[in-house]
């Protein structure tokens, strides 16, 4: 009788149990599954605007600007200079849905690259990154925006200039502290026992195991990016006009919000709305991750 | 009565597939007094059984069925307050981990005297002079001091005795011990063991020990009890239990274990098969049943098997254990050196050094380390943490490098080279398996990845075809199903974790593998089929294995030269039927004197430490081992670094004591009552 024999068949029984990853046992969040609907929802209105039945978003309909609520026309009204309301929130959820991914993607190659030369090298590596981390993270956020913005002029690259600058020392600092982690499992070291480039450790052995937390952030960050692609809108910063964009849309209806208020609600419900469903899936990962 | 009486206990975990019973049905009785002690593999039920008796199940537990009665008291149905006033009081606990067990931010003193103050049994004043007087029974030198302290001012071991003092201050009836030694260096838990049996004469308080570890329950029971899959598979005085142990199980843990005297060519330890079946997936007629090899069908399935007389005070779980031949003894074998003085050496340190600043001091890891290996034997490195075998290993590998010295391997100087600086070849040659199975293998990536990366980087398999088999050949040499190199590391267990590590280290066909405590994390009856598989692959390719390890039972199976390193230097070197006879260095001796020994046939002198290791950071200018050395000779051991000795042909000491007064010592080991049969 051979003992080890034994042990592979346990081994198959083993492998046989389910055992999915994150992103797989989803459904099993109704949290995570709200945000998820929600997200869809507006990634799905963007992508078939062209196709909807609706006016252009910058074709202005002089006639409905005696009336700008809602009619049967105009489902959702009007905006101060007759352009159909729905039209403008899906097509300048076009957009957001655009810039905010891209954006966010940007930051994350930097801020993941920043974070694992500090993790992987430390020493004087490690306070450069660090020290101009804590440098861009010292400003409040809203203010490095505009500084930004102002200076080099809106439009959607800027944006994700600004972004990527403002979130990669974030994003950085969580790759810093899982590499850390990471350097001292014994996998790494059998890396080395390959004579594997330092590059390969850092893409192959470390990053892919930083994906659990990352995704988490993923979310939030896009939700963030909702908000500040808004916020700059709001403040005359985001896309130049005539293009729909949420934020500037609100604005632009501020000065009549007392009498038309559906100007600026309907848009910030939108806003809100694509928040929320960033937040929520962030929150149904959270819950699953911290499930295992 | 019985102080502690558990009566058809059932405990059950909900999850997310369905109920499961942890515990099926469980009884027990411990009287007072008594030293009662629970062996069995991880998985086998041991620590939910503590966490129902102290009644911490979690919100997905239950106890479904069953009383447990303390002192006539049923604890399942008593009420918080009820509880609350006897846990800490008539019932304590001492956990694992003694670093956790402590509040970091509160002194020892002000922790201990919660204990009397709760229960309300003392004023603050009265608190203190107890607290006091039980720090000294703990044998802490100068108790007052020691309550002014926080926890991380005390090693681990004085950690250990506050939290078993914490324990003993409301004087219980009870104390429940959950592996309180297994984090402690072994001269570190034969003082705490002692510590154990010292107060338990003292007090009179019950002790209910739990450990997987045999060596360690033979010193402190008199009852042992073997759990498996739930349920209690024997229960025996502990004289009983090892001379004539009935249930399959315990014989399986008891073969799978290194027996004393036993050396790799006489006696192969053996693994029990199979693995612990998962909470609740035991057949229930007998839990053993899949893995027993002397299970027949129509007696073992058929009805659940009830604790069975084997003699007296002795039950067992077996239908079959009256049809079980005996046990037989390890015969001792004459240990045949098959492996000859004047093989080639492959590696060879001399005065390797590696210091690591540490602000403006020196941390002297490894000092001027002079040892070497031939090819084909096993070199074993033995010593507490901190003795510098680590950094050895690192250095060895080329995961690190050394300040000062020689080192060479396959007849390369390497002391200053990092494997990223070494020849590919000389890498490939020179590989290693790691201590924890669970971060050797990345957790990203499929199993048979590593494998084939490693064959890639090394230039062993030119195309996909020809790694793609050598993948499976080297699956199939651990004893692995080739299936398994597309499963994710998360779906195997930490034995066949290991296999893949030793299989990676094959894969470049290496000259030298270093192993760095490989089994230490592994239950004992995975541990015997991993170091058999070590083994035959070693000896298959005459591959020199330098092996680590703390475990002396194991060192003593399976190697053929011994370096024991005390502070970053050898104390001792040698053949291995050389360093478990005298002459011994002292360190030695002690060493061996604390291995706990899983048979209480075999007597050991006692002869312990005093203390733990100094850090390296602040060496003895003398001897190393001078501050602790019960055979201290004099001033010169505080002053002078000793001299080496040659006890024999390739047996050296490191002492200032001549070797014709270390030859006087008595040995360590010696067997009371009949010699084992041969």
């Amino acid at each position: 009788m051979s003992a080890i024999a034994n042990d592979p068949a346990a081994a198959l029984e083993n492998a046989g149990r389910p055992s999915p990853g994150l992103l797989r046992r989803l459904p099993s969040s109704p949290i995570a599954l709200v945000g998820l609907a929600l997200v869809l929802f507006w990634v799905a209105l963007a992508l078939l605007a062209p196709l909807l039945p609706l006016p252009l978003p910058n074709a202005q309909d002089y006639l409905a600007m005696g009336h700008p609520g809602s009619s049967a026309k105009h489902w959702l009204g009007v905006d101060p200079l007759g352009r159909d309301l729905l039209a403008r929130i899906v097509w300048g959820g076009r957009t957001v849905l655009a810039v905010a991914p891209v954006a966010v993607l940007a930051a994350y190659v930097v801020g993941a690259a920043m974070g694992l030369l500090a993790g992987y090298y430390r020493g004087w590596v490690d306070v450069a990154v660090s020290r101009a981390s804590d440098v861009i993270l010292s400003f409040p956020v809203v203010v490095l925006y505009v500084i930004l913005i102002a200076n080099i002029g809106p439009s959607p690259l800027n944006i994700v200039v600004a972004v990527v600058l403002a979130s990669a020392p974030g994003i950085s600092r969580i790759v810093r502290g899982l590499v850390m982690v990471l350097m001292h499992q014994e996998f790494v070291a059998a890396a080395y026992l390959r004579r594997e480039t330092d590059l390969f450790v850092m893409l192959v052995e470390l990053l892919p195991n930083c994906r659990g937390p990352l995704i988490t952030d993923f979310c939030l960050r896009l939700g963030y990016t909702t908000i500040t692609i808004g916020t700059l809108g709001f403040l005359g910063l985001g896309l130049p006009p005539p293009n729909p964009d949420w934020g500037g849309m609100v604005k632009q209806a501020t000065s009549m919000i007392t009498v038309f208020p559906h100007m600026a609600l309907y848009p910030t419900i939108a806003l809100v709305s694509l928040i929320l469903g960033f937040n929520l899936l962030a929150d149904g990962l959270t819950e699953l991750s911290q499930a295992d | 009565m019985p102080l502690l009486s558990i009566r058809d206990l059932r405990v059950e975990y909900r999850t997310s597939r369905g109920t499961v019973a942890a515990i099926p049905e469980f009884s027990l009785d411990i009287e007072a007094g008594e030293s009662f002690g629970l062996v069995g593999e991880s998985g086998c039920g041991k620590s939910t059984l503590i966490l129902a008796i102290m009644g911490y199940m979690g919100r997905n537990g239950a106890i479904t069925r069953g009383q447990i009665l303390f002192e006539g008291q049923d604890l399942v149905r008593a009420g918080a307050e009820e509880l609350r006033r006897i846990r800490g009081g008539r019932i304590a606990i001492v956990y694992q981990e003694p670093a956790t067990a402590l509040n970091p931010s509160m002194t020892i003193g002000a922790q201990l005297v919660e204990v009397p103050l709760a229960h309300g049994m003392s004023s603050m004043v009265e608190a203190r002079r107890q607290a006091a007087h039980v720090l000294a029974d703990v044998h802490l030198p100068d108790p007052d001091s020691v309550m002014r302290r926080y926890p991380h001012q005390l090693s681990g071991g004085q950690k250990q005795r506050v939290v078993i003092a914490m324990a003993l201050l409301a004087n219980p009836a009870l104390l429940l011990l959950d592996e309180p030694t297994t984090g402690l260096d072994v001269t570190v838990e034969a003082t705490v063991l002692d510590l154990l049996n010292e107060l338990r004469a003292k007090y009179g308080t019950a002790l209910f020990y739990i450990s997987h570890n045999l060596g360690v329950i033979a010193q402190v029971c008199e009852r042992i009890g073997v759990m498996y899959a739930g349920k209690l598979v024997e229960d025996a005085p502990a004289a009983g239990l090892f001379r004539t142990p009935r249930h399959p199980y315990t014989r399986g843990l008891l073969a799978s274990l290194p027996r004393s005297g036993a050396d790799k060519r006489g006696a192969p330890l053996l693994p029990i098969p199979g693995v612990v079946p998962a909470a609740g997936r035991a057949p229930a007629s007998c839990g053993f049943l899949s893995r027993c090899g002397h299970a027949a069908a129509g007696v073992c399935d058929a009805a659940v098997v009830p604790l069975l007389l084997a003699g007296p005070g002795h039950l067992v779980r077996c239908a079959r254990w009256a049809d079980l031949p005996e046990m037989a003894a390890p015969s001792p074998v004459a240990r045949a050196d098959a492996v000859a003085a004047t093989d080639e050496i492959v590696m060879e340190a001399h005065d390797l050094t590696r210091v690591y600043p540490v602000g403006r001091r020196q941390l002297l890891a490894n000092d001027r380390l002079t040892l070497a290996a031939r090819r084909g034997h096993v070199l074993a490195i033995v010593g507490e943490s901190g003795s510098g075998k680590s950094t050895f290993a690192k250095v060895l590998a080329g995961l690190d490098t050394a300040t000062g010295g020689s080192l060479s391997v396959l007849g390369k100087e390497v002391a200053a080279r990092p494997a990223r600086r070494r020849a590919a070849a000389l890498v490939a040659a020179v590989q290693m398996v790691f201590q924890n199975p669970d971060g050797t293998l990345n957790p990203s990536h499929p199993v048979g990845w590593p494998l084939a990366r490693a064959l890639h980087k090394f230039g062993i398999a030119r195309d996909r075809r020809a790694a793609e088999a050598r993948v499976s050949a080297l699956l199939d040499m651990v004893r692995l199903p080739v299936s398994l190199r597309h499963a994710l590391p998360r779906q195997l267990s930490g034995g066949q974790k290991q296999r893949i590590a030793i299989a990676r280290a094959f894969a470049g066909n290496p000259e030298l593998l270093i192993a760095d405590e490989p089994v230490s994390a592994l239950d004992v009856s995975v541990q015997a089929a991993v170091i058999n598989l070590l083994l035959r692959i070693q000896e298959e390719h005459r591959t020199t294995l330098v092996f680590i390890s703390h475990d002396l039972g194991l060192v003593r199976y399976l190697a053929d030269e011994v370096v024991v390193m005390y502070l970053g230097q050898v104390m001792e070197a040698g053949p291995v039927s050389a360093l478990f006879e005298p002459p011994y260095h002292p360190y030695t001796e002690a060493l061996l004197s604390a291995a706990p020994v899983p048979d209480p046939q075999i007597r050991t002198t006692r002869i312990r430490l005093e203390g733990e290791i100094p850090s390296p950071l602040n060496v003895p200018p003398g001897c190393r081992f001078a501050t602790r050395c019960p055979r201290k000779f004099g001033r010169i051991c505080d002053d002078t670094p000793p001299p080496l000795r040659e006890a024999a042909a390739g047996h050296l000491i490191h002492c200032h004591i001549p070797i014709e007064e270390l030859r006087r010592v008595p040995p360590v080991f010696a067997t009371t009552g009949p010699a084992p049969a041969g």
